[in-house]
């Protein structure tokens, strides 16, 4: 076990190395001057002149990469982290409820497969699937915050009134475009692993025991559903992130997209680099805890 | 007549059993085919000869801007005072065009990784490893990065996305050839001294081709979807119409009384990609008909 965990880390950390060269060699291809494009509309002569030295222009390729890591490490990575913790929330909350939506979908359709029930959910689900996330977000947002007024339009604390209630409902747009959006996605495979689980050995085995439906779901079917659905989880955070990323930046609320896109507009590619990294950080690490909680569910994982 | 049980090892499509007639007239059968294929056509007639038949002018009419839906306007007038309608019809020649395209390369990159990294195995490990590295970023990092420092135009979008999109692909292809290569028909292929060409396209091609069409489905809705938010953020598809920039543009009135501005282009963004979606899953079932899986199985 604990060399699985020690192999998958290692893993991470190559790929973290890797995109942190290829975004390093993004910020060399650009033509111009270093300091001027980090530094955007803050540029001054002078402040460009000792960017450039303090980035080291005049070292080889590979001090620049190194000086430049010791830039991220030393403020870098904190200053994005603090935009963090509201992307994560929302990734957690998110996600946690379209997960949920799905196995229940999914358990719903095993139950009554091919009754009117089960097409129009499907239908519905699919018809918010192929919806484009950031105009779902737009369309609720426009609805519940402008028409009905439900939800706040002025990012939170903007105007100085902290008001916990109004932060929570802020949440809730980002929230339940990302959850409407990906629903579809998941219950496909929620349900192919219950329908796979249902036909095993191991129910017909319970089921002759004379286990109750109800238990048999619970404590077997379920649970070995969720296992593929753990690497299902593991391979929709990029997608997931990505669509939360734009949505959260529309509503306002200040988050890593915030962050992202209010960098690229001020053209302050030294912060959005920095998000950039933290960004690739996060993808990482929870795909890291995905696999290692796949290899905590699953044993095959981890010996096979 | 007697009916044989189907051993699970025999290939369901190989040249001795040629899977040409059968399946293409299970797919003319196929209710899901028909109405993909209705709804694709309308969008493709709609945005390309649409404004040849429905002619209107770009030029600005002050007079008329923000007009409901009525005589004259059936879907109202922007803040200009343009046809929406027209304006809708233009609008989807960029999103399909570069959609269906930016899939194909994503697509056609992502199945050849796969099929490399499952058949050869030195390859093997490096390609995997590149696609998990590319996996490992949320796409519109990328897309956004390049499109805002290097590219402004439509090639570039469209190669950073199908860049973006293609290790997806090459997992699930990947996952599949490994179970093919170990099947005994292709030992038995291989016996019988056809080459690695051969056995390709006789053996693991078709039988990989039912991951390969739900791969190009995924990746084109995926497509459809980034290319339209790099376009809504303003570093994606240019000056000529298209429907993201319309939802974004209708963002700015900032009010659900212009809901003909912001309603159509994203339905008709969800039309697009659930036609080619319900084609896709058409064309699977038609292929194989024991299979099950799928979006929209009912």
């Amino acid at each position: 076990m604990t060399r699985y965990v020690g192999k998958r880390c290692l893993q991470a950390l190559l790929t973290l190395i890797i995109v942190s060269l290829v975004v390093f060699a993004l910020m060399k291809l650009y033509p111009g001057d270093p300091g001027a494009i980090l530094l955007g509309r803050h540029a001054t002569p002078a402040k460009v002149r000792r960017l450039d030295l303090m980035l080291g222009v005049q070292l080889s390729w590979p001090q620049q990469y190194l000086s430049w890591l010791r830039l991220l490490f030393a403020g870098g990575l904190s200053s994005a982290f603090s935009v963090l913790p509201t992307t994560l929330l929302l990734l957690a909350l998110g996600g946690g409820i379209g997960l949920a939506l799905a196995v229940g979908l999914a358990l719903l359709q095993s139950r009554f497969p091919g009754s009117p029930l089960d097409r129009i959910t499907s239908f519905t689900a699919l018809l918010f699937y192929t919806f484009p996330s950031f105009w779902l977000a737009a369309l609720l947002f426009l609805w519940f915050g402008f028409d009905l007024g439900w939800v706040p339009i002025v990012p939170p604390g903007y105007l100085g009134n902290r008001d916990f209630a109004d932060w929570l409902l802020s949440l809730a747009i980002p929230v339940l475009t990302v959850a409407l959006t990906t629903v579809a996605g998941w219950s496909v495979h929620v349900r192919a692993a219950l329908e796979e689980s249902l036909m095993s050995d191991y129910v017909r085995t319970a089921r002759a025991k004379g286990v109750s439906e109800r238990r048999l779901l619970r404590r077997h079917v379920l649970r070995n559903a969720m296992l593929p659905l753990l690497a299902i989880l593991g391979i929709s955070f990029p997608v997931l992130l990505s669509n939360l990323i734009v949505v959260e930046a529309e509503v306002g609320m200040q988050g890593i997209g915030g962050a992202l896109f209010g960098a690229l507009y001020m053209r302050a590619y030294g912060s959005v680099l920095n998000l950039v990294m933290v960004i690739g950080l996060v993808t990482v690490v929870l795909n890291l805890i995905a696999d290692v909680l796949s290899a905590v569910a699953d044993p095959r994982i981890r010996f096979g | 007549m007697l009916v044989m049980a189907r051993s699970s090892q025999e290939p369901p499509h190989s040249r001795t059993r040629p899977a040409v007639g059968r399946p293409w007239r299970r797919l003319l059968r196929h209710r899901l085919f028909w109405t993909g294929c209705l709804v694709l056509l309308l969008l493709v007639a709609f945005s390309f000869v649409g404004p040849m038949v429905w002619r209107r002018t770009a030029l600005y009419n002050v007079a008329k801007m923000l007009t409901p839906p009525g005589p004259g306007y059936p879907l109202g007038a922007d803040a200009l005072g343009r046809d929406n309608l027209w304006e809708l019809m233009l609008g989807g020649q960029l999103p399909i065009v570069t959609g269906f395209a930016t899939a194909t390369v994503a697509t056609a990159l992502g199945v050849g990784a796969g099929l490399l990294a499952a058949l050869h195995h030195r390859l093997e490990g490096p390609l995997m490893r590149m696609v998990d590295v590319v996996l490992s970023i949320p796409q519109i990092i990328p897309i956004i990065i390049v499109q805002s420092l290097f590219g402004d135009n439509v090639y570039t979008l469209m190669g950073i996305v199908a860049l973006t999109l293609w290790p997806a692909t090459t997992r699930l292809v990947w996952a599949r050839v490994i179970l093919i290569r170990e099947m005994p028909y292709i030992e038995a292929a291989r016996a019988e001294g056809l080459s690695n060409g051969q056995v390709l396209a006789r053996h693991i091609l078709p039988n990989s081709f039912d991951t390969i069409t739900a791969c190009f489905a995924t990746q084109f809705g995926s497509s459809v979807l980034f290319i339209a938010i790099a376009t809504a953020l303003g570093v994606g598809l240019g000056p000529p119409w298209n429907w993201a920039t319309m939802i974004a543009t209708s963002l700015g009135y900032m009010s659900f009384n212009d809901w003909w501005l912001v309603i159509p282009p994203g339905l008709l963004f969800a039309a697009l990609i659930m036609s080619v979606y319900l084609l896709t899953e058409a064309v699977r079932m038609a292929w194989n008909p024991r299979l099950q899986s799928g979006l929209y199985t009912p």
